[in-house]
């Protein structure tokens, strides 16, 4: 480092705890416990892999593969299985389809039930008072409120998951993808999409 | 129980906050019973029924003033408490306060489970009317629904009824349907004729129309 | 990727769960992330359950509640690290060293 050096960089000063976790990476890979990447690699699934892109996954499939969709809507629990997807709170799950005319809005009036392992976490508006009470009231309205405006003549469904059953949206394929990837298709669908709180 | 929990309907909530962030701990005593929860067994409150149950009980104030995180504990400590793996002695000497637990069950539901589980009553397409109960027990049966007619959509097979898996130990199952209700038949005919709402109910919610 | 613990991880749930935005997990410095890739792969490495990092995340939120939830995420590892034999407190201690000598 040369004191003469005008477009040196000082890093700001690390942290104690920051020193702590740089200090713990360096050890744990001089000793092998972790593999070069294998951080990088957690991380970038936990941040774009588990949760809302599984269910993106899904639509992205029944987008591309016509026989996919018949069996995720027939099907849905078996379905998100073939690619891998499952658990708890996914034992029973029924995918309802957007149509230009139908829109279909998932809810739970009763407490926070949500289809996580499509979807990860709920989020927290998902959970709060307003949504619950007024989406199965005025969901136009609410749609409307949110940033959808839908006409008169679409017709909106909402899904009170008041049992065992968990709902996931199958958005509407946009206009001008044609020619896209499957993997290209997944990063176009969003969470709210398979709430059913926007649209694509 | 007709609680504050069952807000499907309810008007004067205003907008939908999409940004908002859920504080993790709002007050002394949430310290003290996560401390707790951690130190004894959770594997008793494993019941989701008595645990949903148990949110439900709580104080409407406290329910609707207080974030989701906030009523998974008081659930739990309330649960804790009433089954006696601590006693509120213990949980208020740790804050040095009161701690807001849920009012006491005021009954189960009162239903007996058939000896076995009987051919779904109704099929895909039976006109069905939602039964007028009201039971001060655990129920998955919406208010909002309650006396209105409706049409199934699809029959679901069987699982557990929520009404005594809060209560007993007892396994009642019975089949759970998905229903459709016309927006005028839960709001009147002033409501948006273009909506429609899917509810999921049991068996013994419902009576042919 | 998928890693065994991953359904461990994703239901974590109260205090002790991942700060999230909208169910999205935050990182608010890189090194946050990298703690969390790190206490996966060491779990995972290993061959342990996701709770026994939990277990002791959980101790220390209860410890220091006020603080900063991933400074609690380091210590638990540091402690997982430590119980389980992966290093001894004097490496990481020379590592800190090292880590601070090279910052400067």
């Amino acid at each position: 480092m040369s004191e003469h050096d005008d477009d040196h960089h000082h890093p700001a000063p690390l942290s104690p705890v920051e020193v702590r976790a740089l200090a713990l990476e360096e050890l744990l890979k001089k000793k092998g416990v972790i593999q070069e990447g294998f951080i990088d690699a957690v991380v970038s699934a936990y941040e774009n892999d588990i949760g809302p892109m599984n269910g993106a996954r899904v639509v992205a499939r029944a987008w591309v593969d016509p026989a996919y969709k018949a069996r995720l809507l027939a099907n849905g629990t078996a379905a998100i299985a073939e690619l891998g997807f499952g658990g708890p709170e996914g034992e029973h799950l029924v995918v309802i389809e957007n149509t230009p005319t139908v829109h279909n809005a998932v809810v739970c009036t009763l407490c926070s039930c949500y289809p996580w392992p499509v979807l990860g976490l709920p989020p927290n508006w998902y959970k709060s008072p307003p949504y619950r009470a007024r989406m199965v009231r005025e969901p136009r309205v609410l749609l409307r409120e949110m940033g959808l405006d839908l006409p008169g003549s679409v017709e909106i469904r909402v899904w009170d998951s008041s049992a065992e059953i968990r709902y996931m949206v199958l958005p509407e394929r946009p206009g001008g993808t044609e020619g896209k990837s499957e993997e290209e298709l997944a990063a176009l669908v969003t969470r709210d999409s398979m709430i059913g709180t926007a649209r694509l | 129980m007709n609680g504050v929990h069952d807000l499907g309907g309810m008007d004067g909530f205003g907008p939908v906050d999409v940004e908002a962030n859920e504080p993790v701990f709002h007050h002394p005593w949430e310290r003290v019973v996560f401390g707790l929860v951690v130190a004894t067994s959770a594997q008793r409150l494993r019941n989701v029924h008595r645990f949903r149950h148990a949110i439900e009980r709580m104080d409407p104030k406290h329910y609707l003033s207080s974030s989701y995180y906030e009523h998974w504990l008081t659930a739990t400590a309330t649960l804790l408490v009433e089954m006696g793996i601590v006693t509120l002695a213990e949980l208020e000497a740790g804050v040095g306060g009161c701690i807001p637990l849920s009012a006491p069950v005021r009954a189960d539901s009162g239903i007996s489970p058939a000896a076995s589980v009987a051919a779904p009553r109704f099929a895909v397409g039976s006109p069905i009317v939602v039964r007028n109960l009201h039971p001060l027990g655990h129920t998955r049966c919406p208010r909002y629904v309650r006396g209105r007619r409706g049409v199934v959509t699809r029959v679901d097979g069987v699982f557990a009824l929520p009404d005594v898996a809060a209560h007993t130990s007892q396994r009642c199952e019975q089949y759970a349907y998905n229903v459709r209700f016309d927006s005028r038949e839960l709001w009147g005919s002033a409501a948006d004729s273009a909506v429609a709402v899917y509810v999921d109910l049991w068996e013994s919610y419902l009576e042919a129309s | 990727m998928t890693t065994r613990v991953d359904a461990a991880v994703t239901a974590m749930t109260g205090p002790a769960a991942p700060p999230r935005r909208n169910g999205e997990l935050v990182f608010d410095a890189p090194w946050q992330g990298r703690a969390f890739g790190m206490a996966v792969g060491v779990v995972e490495r290993l061959g342990l359950e996701w709770k026994v990092f939990q277990e002791r995340l959980i101790a220390a939120i209860a410890a220091h509640p006020e603080a900063p939830y991933y400074d609690c995420w380091v210590a638990a590892l540091e402690r997982l690290v430590l119980d389980y034999g992966a290093a001894t407190a004097e490496e990481m201690d020379a590592a800190r060293e090292t880590v601070r000598e090279t910052s400067e």
